[in-house]
């Protein structure tokens, strides 16, 4: 038991205070939470344009349907199936070391190819995700919109939308934590993000417990606040709920 | 004001509406009554392109309205539309949902509309709803709202697609004197319903649609006293 | 005497497998009990023990060539390596793991009467997988530093390390004195030595860390760092097979390559220092090593 105690005082000297090796946690958050969030953004502005795109055509007659439109569908079909059909992994190694071969291994640039190709990775779930939140939204929304003479755009936009919005909140909420603990992967490319930081001091150390541990808690801790942060949003959209 | 010529509209291999010539003059008050399923609605629909026609012309106000280069968002503005379920914006106040359509469509700014809106909601004694949502409201409340949201847009004919339907049977009547009010007002209304009180006394033409085609019409009390087509003398009799 | 010996061994082996069970790392008996010796300080005292010792040790050592060392698996050696640092350890073309500490783990095991199992690991995981038992020995090109000493125990040398420089052809790179140039991105193998002195030396902003040698130097050949500091057998075969690459002749640093052991089977390790010795004299190492590195 002493040893144990010990061994777990020498654990968490070498993790923190050797050589102050806190800061790799501490600089490992801020560019976890970088990533995350700025990939989330990209995300959301793709997965609303192709959720808007996929569903006027399907809500579109078919004899309505013009040649661009068409055109744009099957681009998105082919982006969905892609991006859903590979691993993320191997899409941050091609966007790296085949796509951007020719960029610098400075952070800056590690960072612009991780938030690139997380947000295009997650574009796609949150196109689903607010297609099906378009779906649910009962379409006397939309025919009235447009018998009062708004375009199909400006109904989408402050009516469908918002409605599908508050909708698929905690589907997007789902979103936003699988996106945070899957930025870990960006190691890969030589990022030195939460999780590296975790690596990079078991390889100085040789210590597992207490480094993983450490990231494990701080990634939970993440998690919970966005859990949090999700729940507060939600409770202001449901505005229109109360009866 | 609203022209319809050969006016036709299939499902698929099913055939709604067949063949429908009329004319709706303005200031006019046409109610159409007919069975469920004959088509009635669909035909009111196609009035303002929510159905897309597969055969016929629609010239409203000289603009020919089925031309595909027409601008149907601008057409739209001049025909308002009572939905049976209300079809309020859920996520909008009250006041937000009057407003909307005329400051997107640049008719109004603003306060302008914000004016307007208070107006139209004293009209019907619910300036205190203006910032309540949708589902905080009756039944009633939501298509009178519904209405003056339409007449927001100051438009040139109102289309009612069965608004009382689904309404309990005591909000009815304070939906149906609002309807009144417009018509005593002048404006043109084309008005699906199964309300035959309504059609007597408020109608200057009754219109029954069977099986998509017009089979008789005439002005209410002609039709309602001496039907001539068959049908219709056994949906009066179930009806009244 | 010698049902007693057996007795004891069979203790040590369910200790250790017990050990090895939980993932702990302290130390067994044996280990304890030697701290304990050593923690006498009185000189008398401790002559007159170390005699006893020494006494002791030689039957152990004769003992335990009878009754064979414990390791994870009985009968079988695992050893946990990085394939991808030729020609120390690479995939061949069957996909089998070769090279010199695959050769060398191979010759050891058959002196010790075990099988060799090689397990594919991170680098920067060998040495805590050693130590938490789930691997007997880390056999990867692997440089004896004082930090991992306070982990592992080490074998004696089998072979000398050299982390050297790779750089494009004509690069602005030609001593290690550039390295100190603030523009300059370096590469390593996450774990390495080399990724120890190079953060040390140049600070983490500079020194991009890739999970293999491989990538380090795919990255290179982008451009996207600037040198890699690697050692100088996996360097001499990507030079040879990436053309428009050369290694500085001014070496980063020299070290000495051994086997890392857990601190917890002394037996294991004094076990593989006389099979070491034995195949380093008889020459099997130098003709390992001749068969890998064409001299140039």
């Amino acid at each position: 038991m002493e040893k144990l105690i010990s061994s777990l005082q020498l654990g968490l000297y070498q993790t923190f205070i050797l050589d102050n090796n806190y800061q790799y946690f501490v600089r490992g958050i801020g560019i976890t939470l970088l990533v995350t969030v700025f990939a989330l953004i990209l995300g959301l502005v793709i997965g609303v344009i192709i959720a808007i795109i996929r569903s006027a055509h399907d809500q579109q007659p078919v004899n309505k349907r013009g040649p661009v439109l068409k055109f744009l569908n099957g681009v998105c079909k082919v982006y969905l199936t892609v991006i859903r059909g590979t691993p993320t992994m191997v899409q941050l190694l091609i966007m790296w070391f085949v796509i951007w071969a020719s960029a610098r291994a400075t952070d800056s640039n590690m960072i612009r190819c991780a938030i690139l190709s997380f947000g295009i990775n997650s574009g796609a779930y949150i196109a689903e995700i607010i297609r099906s939140g378009i779906m649910s939204i009962d379409a006397g929304q939309m025919e009235a919109g447009r018998s009062l003479g708004m375009s199909y755009a400006d109904t989408m936009r402050f009516i469908i939308i918002p409605q599908a919005f508050k909708n698929v909140l905690p589907a997007l909420g789902n979103e936003m934590i699988t996106l945070l603990k899957e930025t870990s992967i960006v190691t890969v490319i030589g990022l030195k993000d939460l999780t590296k930081g975790a690596m990079i001091i078991q390889s100085k150390t040789y210590q597992a417990f207490v480094p993983f541990f450490a990231i494990a808690a701080i990634y939970l801790v993440m998690v919970m606040f966005l859990t949090w942060l999700l729940g507060k949003l939600e409770g202001r959209l449901r505005q229109s709920d109360i009866r | 004001m609203i022209y319809v010529k050969g006016l036709s509209k299939s499902f698929g291999d099913h055939q709604v509406i067949k063949q429908i010539d009329t004319h709706i003059a303005p200031g006019e008050k046409v109610v159409i009554v007919g069975p469920s399923g004959s088509g009635k609605s669909t035909f009111l629909r196609c009035l303002n392109l929510l159905e897309q026609p597969t055969a016929g012309r629609i010239v409203f106000d000289g603009q020919e309205i089925t031309d595909p280069k027409t601008d149907i968002n601008k057409v739209r503005q001049h025909m308002g539309m009572v939905f049976q379920h209300f079809n309020l914006f859920a996520n909008l106040t009250v006041k937000d949902n009057i407003t909307l359509a005329p400051q997107r469509a640049k008719i109004m700014n603003k306060s302008e509309a914000e004016q307007e809106a208070m107006r139209l909601l004293k009209l019907v004694n619910l300036e205190d709803k203006a910032d309540s949502y949708p589902n905080q409201l009756s039944g009633g409340q939501k298509q009178r709202i519904a209405i003056v949201r339409s007449l927001a847009m100051k438009p040139k004919v109102m289309l009612f697609d069965e608004p009382t339907s689904a309404l309990d049977p005591e909000m009815v009547g304070e939906v149906l004197e609002l309807m009144k009010k417009l018509a005593d007002e002048g404006m043109t209304m084309v008005v699906v319903t199964h309300e035959m009180g309504f059609a007597r006394e408020v109608a200057t033409r009754v219109m029954f649609i069977d099986e998509g085609v017009v089979m008789e019409e005439n002005e209410p009390r002609e039709f309602f006293g001496n039907p001539q087509n068959e049908r219709l003398k056994s949906f009066l009799a179930k009806v009244l | 005497m010698k049902k007693k010996i057996v007795s004891a061994v069979l203790c040590l082996s369910m200790a250790a497998a017990l050990l090895a069970g939980c993932g702990s790392s302290s130390s067994t008996t044996a280990d304890t009990a030697e701290e304990t010796t050593e923690a006498e300080t009185e000189e008398e005292v401790a002559e007159e023990e170390a005699e006893a010792v020494e006494e002791t040790e030689e039957v152990a050592e004769e003992s335990e060539e009878a009754a064979e060392v414990t390791t994870v698996t009985e009968g079988v050696l695992t050893m946990g390596t990085n394939a991808a640092f030729p020609p120390y350890e690479y995939y061949d073309d069957a996909d089998e793991i070769v090279g010199i500490d695959a050769e060398i783990a191979e010759a050891l095991a058959e002196k010790l009467g075990l099988t060799l199992e090689i397990v594919d690991m991170d680098f920067s995981s060998i040495i805590t997988s050693v130590q938490s038992g789930k691997i007997d020995v880390g056999i990867a090109g692997m440089t004896v530093t004082e930090d991992r000493l306070e982990n592992v125990n080490f074998t004696d040398s089998y072979a000398t390390g050299i982390q050297v420089i790779i750089v494009p052809e004509g690069s602005e790179i030609t001593s290690v004195d550039d390295l100190s140039n603030e523009d300059i991105l370096i590469g390593v193998q996450e774990g390495t030595t080399g990724h120890t002195y190079c953060s040390d030396d140049y600070g983490e902003d500079r020194v991009i860390a890739y999970t293999n040698g491989a990538t380090a130097v795919q990255a290179l050949l982008q451009g996207k760092v600037d040198c890699v500091v690697i050692d100088e057998q996996p360097a001499l075969s990507y030079v040879e097979a990436n053309e428009g690459l050369e290694i500085l002749e001014t070496e980063y640093v020299v070290e000495d390559y051994a086997i890392a052991v857990s601190k917890d089977n002394e037996a294991l390790l004094d076990a593989l220092n006389t099979a070491l010795a034995e195949l380093i004299e008889d020459g099997t190492v130098q003709s390992i090593l001749d068969t890998y590195i064409t001299a140039e």
